[in-house]
Protein backbone atom coordinates (compact mmCIF):
# COMPACT_ATOMS: atom_id res chain seq x y z
CA UNK A 1 0.00 0.00 0.00
CA UNK A 2 1.29 3.43 -0.41
CA UNK A 3 1.44 5.64 2.26
CA UNK A 4 1.10 9.07 2.46
CA UNK A 5 4.92 9.65 1.84
CA UNK A 6 5.70 12.61 -0.29
CA UNK A 7 8.03 11.70 -2.62
CA UNK A 8 9.48 14.61 -3.95
CA UNK A 9 10.22 15.60 -0.28
CA UNK A 10 13.91 15.14 -0.09
CA UNK A 11 15.20 18.27 0.89
CA UNK A 12 13.16 19.99 3.38
CA UNK A 13 14.60 19.08 6.78
CA UNK A 14 18.20 19.44 5.40
CA UNK A 15 19.85 22.45 6.64
CA UNK A 16 21.11 25.44 4.92
CA UNK A 17 24.36 24.90 3.98
CA UNK A 18 23.09 21.65 1.46
CA UNK A 19 20.34 23.87 0.19
CA UNK A 20 23.35 26.20 -1.08
CA UNK A 21 25.20 23.17 -2.45
CA UNK A 22 22.47 22.11 -4.29
CA UNK A 23 21.87 25.84 -5.57
CA UNK A 24 25.47 25.78 -6.75
CA UNK A 25 25.02 22.18 -8.05
CA UNK A 26 22.29 23.68 -10.46
CA UNK A 27 24.25 26.66 -11.51
CA UNK A 28 26.94 24.17 -12.66
CA UNK A 29 25.21 21.93 -14.11
CA UNK A 30 22.65 24.18 -16.28
CA UNK A 31 26.26 26.29 -16.91
CA UNK A 32 27.96 22.98 -18.09
CA UNK A 33 25.03 22.18 -20.56
CA UNK A 34 25.26 25.77 -21.63
CA UNK A 35 29.29 25.24 -23.10
CA UNK A 36 28.26 21.87 -23.92
CA UNK A 37 25.50 23.49 -26.52
CA UNK A 38 27.48 26.08 -27.67
CA UNK A 39 30.40 23.65 -29.21
CA UNK A 40 27.74 21.78 -30.66
CA UNK A 41 25.43 24.03 -31.71
CA UNK A 42 26.34 22.92 -35.58
CA UNK A 43 25.20 19.17 -35.16
CA UNK A 44 21.89 18.76 -36.74
CA UNK A 45 20.98 16.82 -34.02
CA UNK A 46 20.70 19.11 -31.53
CA UNK A 47 17.21 20.25 -32.72
CA UNK A 48 16.11 17.02 -30.51
CA UNK A 49 17.07 18.95 -27.73
CA UNK A 50 13.72 20.36 -27.07
CA UNK A 51 11.99 17.07 -27.63
CA UNK A 52 14.36 15.64 -24.59
CA UNK A 53 13.10 18.07 -22.74
CA UNK A 54 9.43 17.90 -23.20
CA UNK A 55 9.62 14.05 -22.61
CA UNK A 56 11.53 14.36 -19.24
CA UNK A 57 9.09 17.12 -18.55
CA UNK A 58 6.30 14.88 -18.85
CA UNK A 59 7.81 12.11 -16.74
CA UNK A 60 8.42 14.21 -13.81
CA UNK A 61 5.15 16.03 -14.05
CA UNK A 62 3.29 12.64 -13.63
CA UNK A 63 5.56 12.01 -10.72
CA UNK A 64 4.80 15.43 -9.33
CA UNK A 65 0.95 14.28 -9.78
CA UNK A 66 1.65 10.63 -8.37
CA UNK A 67 3.23 12.77 -5.28
CA UNK A 68 -0.30 14.75 -4.78
CA UNK A 69 -2.78 11.93 -5.14
CA UNK A 70 -0.97 10.14 -2.44
CA UNK A 71 -0.93 13.02 0.13
CA UNK A 72 -4.27 12.96 1.15
CA UNK A 73 -3.49 16.70 2.87
CA UNK A 74 -2.78 18.28 -0.53
CA UNK A 75 -6.03 16.54 -2.23
CA UNK A 76 -8.61 17.91 0.93
CA UNK A 77 -7.03 21.22 0.07
CA UNK A 78 -6.66 21.35 -3.82
CA UNK A 79 -9.29 24.37 -4.14
CA UNK A 80 -7.38 26.51 -1.64
CA UNK A 81 -4.38 26.27 -3.11
CA UNK A 82 -6.04 27.13 -6.42
CA UNK A 83 -6.57 30.24 -4.86
CA UNK A 84 -3.27 31.35 -3.74
CA UNK A 85 -1.68 30.01 -7.24
CA UNK A 86 -4.10 32.87 -8.65
CA UNK A 87 -3.45 35.37 -6.30
CA UNK A 88 0.17 35.13 -7.06
CA UNK A 89 -0.43 35.10 -10.95
CA UNK A 90 -2.74 38.03 -10.43
CA UNK A 91 0.49 39.87 -8.79
CA UNK A 92 2.94 38.52 -10.63
CA UNK A 93 1.58 39.56 -14.06
CA UNK A 94 0.10 42.91 -13.03
CA UNK A 95 3.36 43.82 -11.65
CA UNK A 96 4.79 43.05 -14.93
CA UNK A 97 2.67 44.82 -17.28
CA UNK A 98 2.72 47.81 -15.14
CA UNK A 99 6.74 47.55 -15.95
CA UNK A 100 6.18 46.67 -19.07
CA UNK A 101 4.24 49.68 -20.01
CA UNK A 102 6.72 52.35 -18.25
CA UNK A 103 9.43 51.18 -20.13
CA UNK A 104 7.44 50.88 -23.05
CA UNK A 105 6.31 54.60 -22.99
CA UNK A 106 10.02 55.49 -21.88
CA UNK A 107 11.80 53.73 -24.42
CA UNK A 108 10.37 52.38 -26.98
CA UNK A 109 7.17 54.12 -28.22
CA UNK A 110 7.90 56.38 -31.39
CA UNK A 111 6.44 59.72 -31.00
CA UNK B 1 -1.39 25.42 -26.40
CA UNK B 2 -1.65 21.50 -27.39
CA UNK B 3 1.55 20.40 -25.79
CA UNK B 4 0.82 22.19 -22.03
CA UNK B 5 -3.13 20.09 -22.23
CA UNK B 6 -0.49 17.26 -22.85
CA UNK B 7 1.48 17.94 -19.42
CA UNK B 8 -1.63 18.71 -17.25
CA UNK B 9 -3.12 15.76 -18.88
CA UNK B 10 0.02 13.64 -17.28
CA UNK B 11 -0.18 15.68 -14.19
CA UNK B 12 -3.34 14.76 -13.98
CA UNK B 13 -2.81 10.59 -14.58
CA UNK B 14 -0.28 10.74 -11.79
CA UNK B 15 -3.44 12.28 -9.19
CA UNK B 16 -5.84 9.82 -10.23
CA UNK B 17 -3.31 6.27 -10.58
CA UNK B 18 -2.23 7.84 -6.88
CA UNK B 19 -6.02 8.36 -5.51
CA UNK B 20 -7.02 4.73 -7.13
CA UNK B 21 -3.60 3.19 -5.54
CA UNK B 22 -2.60 1.92 -8.50
CA UNK B 23 1.04 3.39 -8.54
CA UNK B 24 3.50 0.41 -8.08
CA UNK B 25 5.82 0.96 -4.58
CA UNK B 26 9.28 0.95 -6.68
CA UNK B 27 8.13 4.37 -8.52
CA UNK B 28 7.84 5.88 -5.07
CA UNK B 29 11.77 5.94 -4.79
CA UNK B 30 12.86 9.65 -4.02
CA UNK B 31 16.64 10.12 -5.84
CA UNK B 32 15.44 8.64 -8.75
CA UNK B 33 13.58 12.06 -9.36
CA UNK B 34 16.43 13.92 -8.31
CA UNK B 35 19.03 12.40 -10.75
CA UNK B 36 15.96 12.86 -13.81
CA UNK B 37 15.83 16.51 -13.01
CA UNK B 38 19.73 17.56 -12.93
CA UNK B 39 19.23 15.55 -16.32
CA UNK B 40 16.53 18.03 -17.22
CA UNK B 41 18.60 21.08 -16.19
CA UNK B 42 21.92 19.97 -18.40
CA UNK B 43 19.41 19.45 -21.62
CA UNK B 44 17.77 23.22 -20.88
CA UNK B 45 21.60 24.74 -20.29
CA UNK B 46 22.18 22.99 -24.16
CA UNK B 47 19.10 24.66 -25.17
CA UNK B 48 20.05 27.82 -24.19
CA UNK B 49 23.48 27.69 -24.93
CA UNK B 50 23.08 26.07 -28.95
CA UNK B 51 20.37 28.77 -29.52
CA UNK B 52 21.40 31.52 -31.78
CA UNK B 53 19.04 34.69 -31.94
CA UNK B 54 20.64 36.33 -28.89
CA UNK B 55 23.27 38.60 -30.50
CA UNK B 56 20.96 39.41 -33.39
CA UNK B 57 18.14 40.62 -31.25
CA UNK B 58 20.71 43.00 -29.32
CA UNK B 59 22.05 44.45 -32.33
CA UNK B 60 18.85 45.08 -34.12
CA UNK B 61 17.34 47.04 -31.06
CA UNK B 62 20.32 48.33 -29.55
CA UNK B 63 21.13 48.07 -25.64
CA UNK B 64 17.44 48.89 -24.64
CA UNK B 65 16.36 45.34 -25.50
CA UNK B 66 17.84 44.26 -22.52
CA UNK B 67 15.61 46.18 -20.10
CA UNK B 68 12.43 43.95 -21.40
CA UNK B 69 13.49 40.95 -18.98
CA UNK B 70 14.81 43.32 -16.54
CA UNK B 71 10.90 44.79 -16.59
CA UNK B 72 9.39 41.52 -16.41
CA UNK B 73 11.66 40.50 -13.18
CA UNK B 74 11.28 44.05 -11.30
CA UNK B 75 7.51 43.90 -11.90
CA UNK B 76 6.93 39.80 -11.35
CA UNK B 77 8.72 40.52 -7.86
CA UNK B 78 7.06 43.68 -6.39
CA UNK B 79 4.12 42.20 -8.03
CA UNK B 80 4.48 39.03 -5.84
CA UNK B 81 5.50 41.04 -2.84
CA UNK B 82 2.91 43.00 -2.63
CA UNK B 83 -0.05 40.25 -3.01
CA UNK B 84 1.84 37.95 -0.77
CA UNK B 85 -0.05 40.00 1.83
CA UNK B 86 -3.07 38.61 1.05
CA UNK B 87 -1.18 35.29 1.90
CA UNK B 88 -0.83 34.92 5.49
CA UNK B 89 -0.79 30.99 5.42
CA UNK B 90 2.71 31.66 3.03
CA UNK B 91 6.47 33.38 3.66
CA UNK B 92 7.43 35.61 0.99
CA UNK B 93 9.89 33.64 -0.43
CA UNK B 94 8.04 31.12 -0.97
CA UNK B 95 5.61 33.78 -3.08
CA UNK B 96 8.43 34.78 -4.93
CA UNK B 97 9.94 31.27 -5.72
CA UNK B 98 6.68 30.57 -7.32
CA UNK B 99 6.47 34.18 -8.73
CA UNK B 100 9.89 33.18 -10.26
CA UNK B 101 8.41 30.42 -12.56
CA UNK B 102 7.64 33.54 -15.01
CA UNK B 103 4.96 30.91 -16.31
CA UNK B 104 7.50 28.37 -16.74
CA UNK B 105 5.16 25.80 -14.82
CA UNK B 106 7.07 22.84 -15.82
CA UNK B 107 10.71 23.42 -14.61
CA UNK B 108 9.57 25.57 -11.49
CA UNK B 109 6.81 23.59 -10.31
CA UNK B 110 9.67 20.53 -10.21
CA UNK B 111 12.67 22.43 -8.91
CA UNK B 112 10.37 23.98 -6.31
CA UNK B 113 8.72 20.26 -5.12
CA UNK B 114 12.48 19.00 -4.85
CA UNK B 115 13.12 21.73 -2.30
CA UNK B 116 10.02 22.20 -0.51
CA UNK B 117 7.65 19.33 -1.16
CA UNK B 118 4.32 18.48 -3.52
CA UNK B 119 2.08 21.19 -1.84
CA UNK B 120 4.51 24.42 -3.06
CA UNK B 121 4.83 22.14 -6.14
CA UNK B 122 1.46 22.23 -6.85
CA UNK B 123 1.10 25.85 -6.31
CA UNK B 124 3.91 26.63 -8.61
CA UNK B 125 2.40 24.16 -11.01
CA UNK B 126 -0.88 25.95 -11.16
CA UNK B 127 0.27 30.16 -10.74
CA UNK B 128 2.83 29.59 -14.06
CA UNK B 129 0.19 27.89 -15.84
CA UNK B 130 -2.38 30.56 -15.11
CA UNK B 131 0.15 32.64 -16.24
CA UNK B 132 0.92 31.75 -19.54
CA UNK B 133 -3.14 31.22 -20.11
CA UNK B 134 -3.43 34.68 -18.96
CA UNK B 135 -1.14 35.89 -21.68
CA UNK B 136 -2.72 33.22 -24.39
CA UNK B 137 -6.16 34.80 -23.78
CA UNK B 138 -5.58 38.85 -22.87
CA UNK B 139 -2.99 39.74 -25.02
CA UNK B 140 -4.56 42.16 -27.50
CA UNK B 141 -6.23 43.62 -24.53
CA UNK B 142 -2.82 44.21 -23.08
CA UNK B 143 -1.97 45.56 -26.23
CA UNK B 144 -4.27 48.44 -26.85
CA UNK B 145 -3.95 49.57 -22.74
CA UNK B 146 -0.22 48.61 -22.04
CA UNK B 147 1.60 48.84 -25.07
CA UNK B 148 3.28 46.05 -27.02
CA UNK B 149 5.72 45.11 -24.62
CA UNK B 150 2.81 44.39 -21.82
CA UNK B 151 2.41 40.92 -23.42
CA UNK B 152 6.14 39.63 -23.64
CA UNK B 153 6.72 40.50 -20.22
CA UNK B 154 3.35 39.24 -18.94
CA UNK B 155 5.06 35.53 -20.87
CA UNK B 156 7.67 35.60 -18.95
CA UNK B 157 9.85 32.93 -20.15
CA UNK B 158 7.21 31.36 -22.75
CA UNK B 159 7.34 34.34 -25.18
CA UNK B 160 9.83 32.27 -27.18
CA UNK B 161 7.76 29.20 -27.64
CA UNK B 162 4.20 29.26 -26.68
CA UNK B 163 2.86 32.33 -26.20
CA UNK B 164 5.06 33.65 -29.34
CA UNK B 165 2.04 33.51 -32.39
CA UNK B 166 -0.37 35.64 -30.15
CA UNK B 167 2.17 38.21 -29.23
CA UNK B 168 3.92 38.55 -33.05
CA UNK B 169 -0.18 38.77 -33.95
CA UNK B 170 -1.08 41.40 -31.64
CA UNK B 171 2.42 42.95 -30.89
CA UNK B 172 3.68 42.65 -34.61
CA UNK B 173 6.12 41.27 -36.18
CA UNK B 174 8.62 43.77 -35.19
CA UNK B 175 8.22 42.56 -31.57
CA UNK B 176 9.17 39.02 -32.52
CA UNK B 177 12.96 39.76 -32.10
CA UNK B 178 12.33 40.91 -28.91
CA UNK B 179 10.31 37.91 -27.37
CA UNK B 180 12.78 35.52 -28.31
CA UNK B 181 15.51 37.51 -26.88
CA UNK B 182 13.65 37.85 -23.84
CA UNK B 183 12.24 34.51 -23.57
CA UNK B 184 15.97 33.50 -23.53
CA UNK B 185 17.03 35.64 -21.03
CA UNK B 186 13.90 34.89 -18.54
CA UNK B 187 14.01 31.21 -19.12
CA UNK B 188 17.53 30.65 -18.08
CA UNK B 189 16.97 32.88 -15.27
CA UNK B 190 14.08 30.50 -14.08
CA UNK B 191 15.91 27.98 -11.87
CA UNK B 192 18.58 30.39 -10.57
CA UNK B 193 16.11 32.72 -9.39
CA UNK B 194 13.89 29.56 -7.98
CA UNK B 195 16.85 27.69 -6.12
CA UNK B 196 17.75 31.63 -4.69
CA UNK B 197 14.60 32.18 -3.42
CA UNK B 198 14.47 28.54 -1.81
CA UNK B 199 18.00 28.89 0.15
CA UNK B 200 16.40 32.43 1.62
Amino acid sequence: MITGKDFFHTFVNKDFSIKIKIMLNIILIILSGVVVGYFVRKIPQVKYTGTIISLIIMLLLFFLGVSVGTNEQLVKNFSSIGLDALIITFGATLGSVLCAWLIYSTFFKKP
Amino acid sequence: MKQSLIYLLLFALGVILALFGWIPEVLLKDDISKWILYGLLFFVGIQIGSSKNMFTAVRRFGFKIVLVPVATTVGTFAGVALVSILLPGRSLSDCLSVGAGFAYYSLSSILISEFRGAELGTVALLANIMREFIVLVFTPWMVRYFGKLSPICAGGATTMDTTLPVITKYSGPDYVVVALFHGMIIDFSVPLWVSFFLTL
